[in-house]
């Protein structure tokens, strides 16, 4: 197992993952998390890129999974739900404040609000 | 809901993830074409778009765990070479036995096959036989009429035909050389099912209208006429005939009869025989018909026989026919010991394979101790079976790399050494199928010997393994090595039977009494042409420096001559009746200095005087110790008696008797010697000489080959060393002795090792044993002794069962042993004190080891 980094920046799709995951709380799985960030941030997210995303953020320590009941419309299959440690919502608060300082002064010209 | 996942997929997806996560994604996948459906967005293909689906996912899980994995084998490879560095002499050890044996194993199977297995290179050579006969002196040949008969009748046979191979000097544009010349009848190249690359072959009308035709060999058409087709209707001279180019064979088209030396020339002209028929000997080939069997073609021949057999009884007396596949007869002197030697080696690999095993378990066992305290700290199971199965295989492949190097030069060191005139020695290349099946074998032992361990650490919870430790095996274990020892044993005890015969075997063909003494001894055959007398002739080679003397033998071959025939004479009692006993002879005419020459003793009387020449009445004759004994029983005043030869025809009264003479080599004792006065004033036909020198021989020869055409120009008489031509005679002998002497040699060492290997490990094993018995006062000579007793009843058992089993593999070939029998008790005895001197020895050092224990610190160690 990997040493857990809590300063271990994220990237976007990353950044987005995480958001999601913790706005979706006890429903965040694969599909969800797909459809959620498709939904809100208009960008495109295949389920795929979303579980490997979700599995290396695992692999960082910063989420954990478990395994939910099956259900008929999944084929009997079960749904596999991620949730956050606390280390997550630090990963996050970091990355958020790295992009303000980075973006201080340039709101004029990014037009941001 | 209509898709469905496949199969394969789902297999390989749960392959690269874990069972749930691989079950939860496809869960996903499954939500995902149910909410496009329900959303209007379905795809086309439902079906294709599910497998597509599963391959995304499963590829990306490979992907992303690809770094993970290979920092994985990275490790593990790491472990692996670890493991290797830190027990060197181990390693080397297991390296060196398994090359070893894959590369005795690849070289010996190469030799067989190119020589004795393959079919030979003609077109359903199966069915290509030899009609011969066998005589008194075994194989012999069928007389022109025979083979007439044959060829005009038979009908089982689809051709028949006859041929002699020789060499003869061949000009081409104003250029002689020395070719290899083949004589054939018509039906030759129909019996081969041979082709002209281009031209033609001769048939039938050439043999009979137009016998100066010529075929010639690919290799003489591009050597000589550069592959220019205008070769066909040159001219080429043999000997004296001149004779027109009609045809090319393809290239690669040979008889294999003359070992190394392919046959340049093929000419429709069999050399007329005339005298005994007997002595023609020809032995033609046939090509079965289709359908027919060996045993039909073999009755019909002997039907067709029949009536000429019985219109001349004593030309078929002791005679039968002989029909048999053309490569048996070519393969007939090596066959035997050629497959004994195949047998052997695979002994060998299978000895040197089984301690591979052995050593690599041995060792596994051992690391377990080691392995177990990582698998308390943590390391995956997989990882640390990984480890011991990469182990394993890393060796097998270091050993397959070394034994591929050992091969190729074995097989060129073999070349070197076999001895001349082995059928087709010149094909023998490495046989990659042999060495790829060499090198599979060992990666095979690689895998058993890694997965056995392997399998049990990955099952044994970590606590069982750290008690464990490397001791205490189970007692099945025990029992498996137990087994292992006594078989390893037995393998090697019947191997050294073999080897110990084939040895004993050329000690005693060398060291036979040939009946002369062939050191410093130069013979002369074939000297045709001389003008002089033959005292004339022996007193010319006497001024040669280093001749000390010189004898004559007329119309017949020195001993040791490398090819000759020699007449016989057919000997009787002067009063023996009809029935009474006869023995047949070689004759020699010699001069009366033949025998102090030759160095020949005399066991009655001794040489006639020069007076007794000119007495035609009492004409003196010499025989051998055999024929007196057949001829008089033990009487021991043969001096004075008189007999009756019958050519040269006559009464002859016996001067002498001398021990019996091995004219041709040490296994040929078939015919006494019979010795008649030559008249050395009026020689006729040939003559040969023997000189005996007073320097080394070899530095004679060539003045002595100088005087001979300075005094008969034009003539070439082959003069040999007669050292040489023994040492060619026994050369095969030589050759296999040193072949299973170096079998032996490996399957003693490698076996020695394995006894030791084992012993030392049982006795690691029992440490704990070994210590609580010193505490309670075992002393050091009786833990000593209890060792060595164990070792020495699995050495017995080995013994009772390897000793039986070494007589069983060698009892079928009794023939190929020269003067000791596969029933020779001393071979055995040899064998035993070999085996139980060496087996103990190996189990004395760790039986030292194991009384040397210091009680406290063994069972501490525990």
């Amino acid at each position: 197992m990997r040493p857990k980094t809590s300063a271990a920046p994220l990237g976007e799709f990353e950044l987005l993952v995480l958001l999601s995951t913790l706005s979706l709380g006890e429903e965040a799985y694969p599909v969800s998390i797909a459809k959620d960030i498709e939904a809100r941030s208009g960008r495109k997210a295949s389920r795929t890129a979303v579980l490997i995303t979700l599995e290396r953020l695992e692999d960082k320590g910063l989420l954990t999974s478990r395994y939910g009941d099956p259900t008929p419309v999944r084929g009997g299959r079960p749904k596999r739900y991620f949730r956050p440690r606390p280390s997550a919502l630090e990963a996050v608060r970091q990355s958020l404040a790295r992009i303000r300082t980075m973006t201080a002064g340039l709101e004029s010209l990014l037009k941001l609000r | 809901m209509s898709a469905k996942p496949s199969r394969v997929l789902v297999w390989l997806l749960r392959k690269v993830k874990s069972h749930a996560a691989a079950d939860a994604a496809m869960g996903d996948i499954l939500e995902d074409l149910a909410e496009r459906g329900a959303a209007g967005r379905a795809p086309r293909w439902p079906s294709l778009w599910l497998q597509r689906q599963l391959v995304v996912a499963a590829v990306s899980a490979i992907r992303a765990a690809a770094p993970r994995l290979a920092r994985a084998t990275g490790h593990t490879l790491r472990d692996a070479l670890r493991g290797l560095r830190r027990s060197p002499a181990h390693t080397l050890f297991i390296l060196l036995i398994l090359s070893a044996g894959m590369a005795a194993a690849t070289v010996t199977f190469s030799v067989v096959d190119a020589t004795i297995l393959r079919p030979l290179p003609f077109e359903e050579s199966d069915r290509i036989v030899r009609v011969g006969g066998l005589g008194v002196r075994g194989p012999t040949g069928i007389t022109q009429d025979d083979l007439l008969a044959i060829h005009r009748h038979a009908r089982s046979l689809e051709a028949v035909a006859s041929f002699m191979q020789t060499r003869t000097d061949v000009t081409i544009d104003g250029i002689t050389e020395e070719r290899v010349i083949v004589y054939g009848t018509a039906d030759l190249f129909r019996v081969l099912k041979l082709r002209a690359a281009i031209g033609e072959l001769w048939r039938q009308n050439h043999t009979t209208g137009d016998p100066h035709v010529v075929v010639i060999s690919h290799g003489l058409w591009q050597e000589r006429f550069a592959g220019d087709p205008a070769a066909l209707g040159r001219e080429v001279r043999t000997g004296k005939a001149a004779r027109r180019i009609i045809g090319v064979l393809p290239s690669g088209v040979d008889l294999p009869t003359f070992a190394g030396r392919g046959v340049d020339l093929w000419s429709p002209e069999m050399p007329a025989f005339r005298g005994n028929p007997r002595m023609a000997a020809l032995a033609p080939l046939g090509r079965l018909a289709p359908g027919v069997s060996l045993e039909q073609a073999t009755s019909e021949v002997a039907n067709l026989i029949a009536p000429l057999a019985a219109a001349n009884p004593s030309l078929y007396a002791n005679w039968r026919l002989d029909v048999r596949p053309w490569k048996e007869t070519l393969v007939r002197d090596i066959n035997g010991w050629m497959l004994l030697a195949l047998g052997s080696v695979a002994l060998v690999l299978l000895i040197a394979c089984a301690n591979a095993a052995n050593l690599m378990l041995t060792r596994s066992y051992e690391r377990a101790r080691e392995l177990a305290v990582r698998a308390v700290l943590g390391a995956p199971r997989r990882q640390l079976g990984a480890v011991l199965l990469i182990e394993s295989l890393m060796l097998a492949i270091a050993a397959s790399a070394f034994a591929l190097v050992f091969a190729m030069w074995g097989i060129e060191t073999v070349k070197s050494a076999l001895p001349a005139g082995v059928f087709r020695a010149e094909t023998i290349a490495l046989d990659q199928r042999v060495l790829l099946g060499s090198i599979l074998a060992a990666i095979a032992t690689g895998i058993v010997c890694g997965i056995v361990p392997a399998w049990q650490v990955s099952r044994v919870d970590a606590l069982t393994l750290v008690k464990a430790g490397g001791a205490g095996a189970p007692p099945r274990r025990r029992r498996w090595r137990s087994v292992f020892l006594v078989a390893q044993v037995s393998s090697v005890a019947a191997l050294l039977v073999v080897c110990t015969l084939f040895v004993a075997s050329f000690v005693r063909v060398v060291t036979i009494d040939l009946g002369f003494d062939r050191s410093n001894l130069i013979g002369i055959s074939t000297l045709i042409g001389y003008r002089g007398t033959i005292t004339d002739l022996q007193h010319e080679l006497r001024t040669v420096p280093g001749v000390a003397s010189v004898a004559a033998v007329g119309y017949s071959f020195p001993p040791l001559a490398p090819a000759g025939a020699w007449p016989f004479a057919r000997l009787t009692r002067h009063d023996a009746g009809p029935d009474e006993a006869d023995d047949e002879a070689e004759v020699y005419r010699v001069t009366p200095d033949y025998f102090d020459v030759a160095g020949i003793a005399f066991r009655q009387g001794a040489t006639w005087s020069a007076a007794a020449a000119t007495n035609e009445s009492a004409r003196p004759i010499v025989i051998d110790e055999r024929t007196a004994r057949k001829l008089f029983g033990d009487d021991t005043h043969v001096v004075g008696r008189v007999l009756r030869s019958s050519d040269p025809e006559g009464m002859f009264t016996v001067a002498g008797v001398v021990s019996y003479v091995h004219a041709r080599g040490p296994e040929h004792s078939e015919r006494s010697s019979a010795y008649y006065q030559v008249d050395p004033i009026r020689p006729r036909g040939w003559m040969g000489f023997l000189v005996r020198t007073s320097a080394p021989p070899s530095t004679v020869v060539r003045q002595v080959e100088q005087k001979l055409q300075a005094l008969v120009p034009g003539h070439h008489p082959e003069v040999y060393v007669a050292e040489d031509t023994f040492r060619r005679r026994t050369e095969t002998r030589r050759f296999n002795a040193a072949l299973m002497g170096l079998f032996a040699l490996l399957a003693v060492l490698i076996g020695c090792a394995g006894v030791y290997a084992s012993v030392a490990s049982a006795v690691v094993q029992q440490t704990r044993e070994i210590g609580v018995r010193l505490a309670l006062g075992a002393s050091a000579a009786e833990i000593r002794r209890s060792v060595l007793a164990q070792s020495g009843r699995h050495l017995l058992t080995g013994l009772a069962i390897g000793l039986p089993a070494g007589w069983l593999m060698s009892r079928g070939f009794g023939s190929i042993f020269f003067n000791v029998a596969p029933g020779d008790l001393s071979i055995y005895a040899v064998v035993a004190a070999v085996l139980a001197t060496v087996g103990l020895l190996a189990a004395a050092v760790p039986a030292r080891r194991a009384s040397r224990l210091d009680p406290v610190a063994s069972l501490r160690a525990q």
